[in-house]
């Protein structure tokens, strides 16, 4: 029995999602790896491009951590050295020497007074 | 003395520090070279080599797979410096710069080539012309080096009685030794030529006489006692000396020493200083002969003649003198 010839029936479907792209994609620290694809100096440069003088450097001589760009904000608050210890114990554990992660880093000041009544 | 100028390859190929790992390992592949140096607005970053490359993303850039800070010398420093500086900084790679202009690349394995004529291949010691650089460096920095110049005793004998390979093994253990003496008491080794050697102390020769007896022992070489004679000039200036020439300076040191290690051979003692050769002169004739070698030094003979001529090790003490 002979075949009949059918149309295709092909089709291309377009699906479109949308996000907004933040400007900077940074939070307050990006941790960038010892063998990311991104280094320090190319993370600092991109910084620089999209939120000129708001992000610093800072370099780690070891661990799978090379270099922290961090809000400069923040080290109004907090000293490098704090900064880089509490992320060097939290995250950097969590981190292999390939990945760059970034954190959000929320300074909550707790504070109280006792005003005496007269 | 061969001169950095004259051994590195002249101008690099240049890299801009944003260019990627991916493209820098390309570029090095199609120009066959194993570094780049890394420039920024005519300012030289560094230099960045194939190892650097080696398991770097290959999206990186170029300035983030940098290590240090560029080293560089001078078009005019000589190869032994050279050597010196990338031993201490563990580089293979030298930048040759003047005035802040990038004019060469000098690689680890140029500098070993060109080294390497300078060097003995018998022995392992660098030859006669480092030597007169070293102590021509030294003068040139006002400082009184002592040289000791060491002779072997009876070697033609010792050829045609046992073959040259068994020479060139004699060579081969003094040289060992006086290596070793030498880095002992922080000097240089050298081959002079034949069966002499020559050591270079930057230091003054009272710290070094004590510990020339050991020195002077008889070599053990496959059951033969090999002898050599010693020849002291120099370090004995407490101020140092005045940099005025320092390659006639040199010539006068090599020139007192060897006279003074061939006056120690003659008259049987272990060493002699260059002062003896003077006493020698002055002294009334037959007052030096060969059966009386203590003479003005007071030192005691160290090697007598043993069964069948040959020298057999004697206490090997030789001159206190100055």
């Amino acid at each position: 029995m002979a075949k009949k010839n059918t149309p295709s029936k092909r089709q291309l479907e377009l699906r479109i999602s949308g996000q907004l792209f933040e400007i900077p994609p940074l939070w307050d620290v990006l941790l960038i790896g010892r063998h990311a694809p991104i280094g320090p100096e190319a993370a600092r440069r991109m910084a620089e491009s999209l939120a000129p003088g708001q992000f610093t450097l800072l370099k780690v001589e070891k661990g799978p951590v090379e270099a922290f760009l961090v809000r400069k904000s923040l080290l109004q608050a907090l000293a490098p050295e704090a900064i880089e210890e509490v992320l060097l114990e939290e995250l950097a554990p969590l981190l292999s020497e390939e990945q760059v992660v970034r954190a959000q880093v929320e300074v909550v000041l707790h504070t109280g007074r006792t005003i005496r009544l007269d | 003395m061969l001169r950095v100028a004259e051994v590195m390859a002249p101008d690099p190929f240049r890299v801009d520090p944003w260019t990627s790992v991916r493209e820098a390992a390309r570029l090095m592949a199609q120009l066959r070279v194993g570094s780049l140096v890394v420039v920024e607005d005519g300012q030289v970053l560094g230099v960045v080599t194939s190892r650097d490359l080696c398991g770097a993303h290959p999206n990186r850039l170029v300035v983030d797979v940098l290590k240090g800070p560029p080293v560089a010398i001078s078009p005019e420093a000589s190869l032994l410096e050279a050597k010196s500086l990338m031993e201490a900084k563990g580089l293979e790679r030298l930048l040759v710069m003047r005035n802040g202009v990038l004019l060469g690349i000098l690689t680890q394995g140029a500098l070993a080539f060109a080294l390497g004529q300078h060097f003995d291949p018998l022995t392992g010691l660098p030859r006669a012309d480092l030597l007169r650089h070293h102590l021509e460096s030294l003068l040139a920095q006002g400082k009184d080096p002592t040289l000791l110049f060491v002779d072997l005793d009876d070697f033609g004998r010792l050829n045609k009685e046992n073959g040259h390979p068994f020479g060139d093994r004699v060579l081969k253990a003094l040289g060992r030794r006086l290596k070793a003496f030498a880095q002992d008491l922080g000097g240089e080794a050298y081959r002079y030529g034949g069966d002499e050697f020559a050591l270079v102390f930057p230091r003054p020769r009272q710290v070094l006489l004590p510990a020339l007896p050991e020195l002077l022992q008889p070599l053990e070489v496959e059951g033969e006692r090999v002898s050599f004679s010693v020849g002291v000039a120099g370090g004995r200036r407490r101020q140092g000396r005045v940099p005025a020439n320092p390659s006639a300076t040199a010539d006068d040191l090599l020139k007192l020493a060897s006279l003074a290690s061939t006056h120690a051979k003659r008259q049987g003692l272990g060493w002699a200083p260059a002062e003896a050769l003077k006493a020698e002169e002055e002294a009334p004739e037959g007052a030096s002969s060969p059966k009386e070698p203590q003479s003005a030094w007071g030192g005691n003979h160290r090697a007598t003649r043993g069964p069948g001529g040959r020298r057999s090790g004697g206490k090997r003490g030789g001159p206190t003198g100055p």
